[in-house]
């Protein structure tokens, strides 16, 4: 009770005599403090809780990846973390959201991975990866894999590590009629088309990443489905990929550049428009070792 | 169902037909950003008789991202007049600037350079007044000399409370990041011209 007189009668005299006053003593009560985000579950997160009660999570996950492994299939992993996100894909068979007993199996795996190898979500820090997920001999769920990190040190001012040494980028429009009518849907939905892949060397391109090509997004109205057609994914993915390879051979990097252990990204980002489609395309650049060279690691015992 | 406007979902149809109808959007323009059978009925059924989005109603919306797209049908000037803006001071400077005519020479250009102080308090912005501490915004309205646009700058309470349209508009400019004051300000006007 005396806590509450004495609250109400700091507020009243601070702040009326002295808004530093009050300042200190809103900086001494501290922020509010919210429930963490992921407090709020969804209901296909509920059964996932609900199965993690029943058995233990790694079991269900020493299960699905024998099952997988014993019909033949292997299970390749891909990272891209840092930047402020940590994307850790598992494909399972054909899918990456592959589940066993209400569990993700694949988004688990890349959860697991994550926190085995510490990989990094903060803005600066940055560290790619693939392998595969394999059964050694002691029945213990392992991870061979490479990967190659870098930073920025704020303090330096400098990368360590690596270099993002070049970056070339390019707004094109390209004219195109409208074979899928879809311009009819322009004036209440965005059509985006998004494309990224990454390029390991000079010589042995691989596509790591190749993303859906046509995202839609409602900008006014109801929530109508845009009908698009696979002949238009066809047709605008193959127009995007020719203009996608003309742009890395248009833009090559520095000989010195080339033939170091590079990695290099190509982000295409574009947009239907009346009369065509305009994109933005941004090579990337960036000169890393590798920090681990076909290695294991348990990810399970 | 959400229905969107300017990419942003609201969950009330009638908020996002009210931003249409102030936006003097047709009837049929509206019919044409919808599928949904039963938003077309409501829409040829009351869109003709519904009343303009109100800066009231768009200030009632408690998200912040409904509440910026519901205001940006507004112009400022509407929000000022609409939202009883009262005017807290306003003082005017005399400036010179040299200018060049069309021939090329320059000739000393002498303007009245106005600034303005303005409050918008708690009641106007549909705010309950927290014990006896009346939340408010206050802005400085100015004139660029070039390009005759209008700007209104938000102001923090404190330096509002000096009452001097000067200390305001100082107060909008940092130097070695600190905010200049108004004596600052005038010198630097006094070196511009």
């Amino acid at each position: 009770m005396w806590s509450y007189w004495k609250k109400i009668y700091n507020s009243f005299f601070t702040n009326q005599i002295n808004t530093e006053k009050e300042k200190s003593i809103i900086h001494k009560q501290g922020p509010t403090v919210y429930p963490p985000l992921n407090a709020v579950t969804t209901k296909s997160e509920e059964v996932e809780i609900e199965v993690r009660k029943e058995r233990d999570i790694n079991t269900v996950l020493k299960e699905a990846i024998v099952e997988q492994l014993s019909a033949g299939q292997p299970i390749p992993v891909d990272w891209n973390a840092g930047g402020d996100e940590t994307i850790c894909n598992v494909q399972i068979g054909e899918a990456y959201d592959y589940k066993k007993d209400g569990v993700n199996i694949g988004w688990e795996l890349g959860d697991l991975i994550a926190q085995v190898l510490e990989l990094p979500n903060a803005g600066e820090y940055f560290n790619n990866g693939k392998g595969h997920i394999k059964v050694d001999q002691k029945g213990q769920v392992v991870l061979h894999y490479s990967a190659r990190a870098y930073y920025y040190d704020y303090e330096e001012s400098d990368w360590v590590d690596g270099e993002p040494a070049e970056n070339v980028s390019s707004t094109e429009w390209i004219p195109v009629d409208d074979p899928f009518h879809l311009n009819q849907y322009l004036h209440r939905v965005n059509i985006n088309f998004s494309v990224w892949m990454h390029v390991e060397g000079r010589n042995t391109i691989t596509y790591d990443s190749y993303g859906g090509l046509i995202h839609t997004q409602v900008r006014e109205g109801d929530e109508m489905s845009v009908p698009i057609p696979k002949e238009a994914e066809a047709f605008y993915g193959e127009m995007i990929r020719k203009r996608l390879q003309k742009f890395e051979k248009d833009f090559e990097f520095s000989e010195e550049v080339a033939k170091s252990k590079s990695l290099h990204s190509i982000d295409v980002s574009g947009r239907l428009e009346e009369g065509g489609v305009r994109l933005e395309l941004q090579k990337s650049y960036v000169v890393i070792d590798f920090i681990a060279d076909n290695e294991s690691v348990i990810l399970i015992k | 169902m959400a229905v969107y406007t300017k990419g942003i979902a609201f969950e009330k149809l009638e908020i996002v037909l009210k931003i249409y109808k102030k936006q003097a959007r047709s009837q049929k323009e509206v019919l044409s950003l919808f599928s949904q059978e039963s938003h077309r009925k409501t829409i040829e059924n009351t869109y003709e008789k519904l009343t303009p989005l109100t800066i009231a109603e768009a200030l009632l919306l408690s998200n912040a991202e409904q509440r910026m797209v519901a205001l940006q049908c507004f112009g400022v000037e509407e929000l000022v007049t609409k939202l009883n803006a009262k005017q807290l001071d306003a003082q005017t400077i005399t400036k010179k600037q040299i200018r060049w005519d069309e021939h090329l020479k320059p000739y000393e250009h002498t303007y009245e350079d106005t600034y303005e102080l303005y409050k918008i308090d708690a009641k106007s912005l549909g705010i309950e007044r927290h014990f006896w501490r009346e939340p408010a915004i206050y802005f400085v309205k100015c004139q660029c000399a070039s390009t005759d646009r209008l700007y209104y700058l938000y102001v923090s309470e404190d330096i509002a409370q000096q009452q001097d349209a000067i200390a305001a508009i100082a107060w909008t400019m940092r130097f070695n990041g600190k905010p200049l004051t108004k004596q600052q300000y005038l010198n630097l006007m006094y070196s511009e011209t």
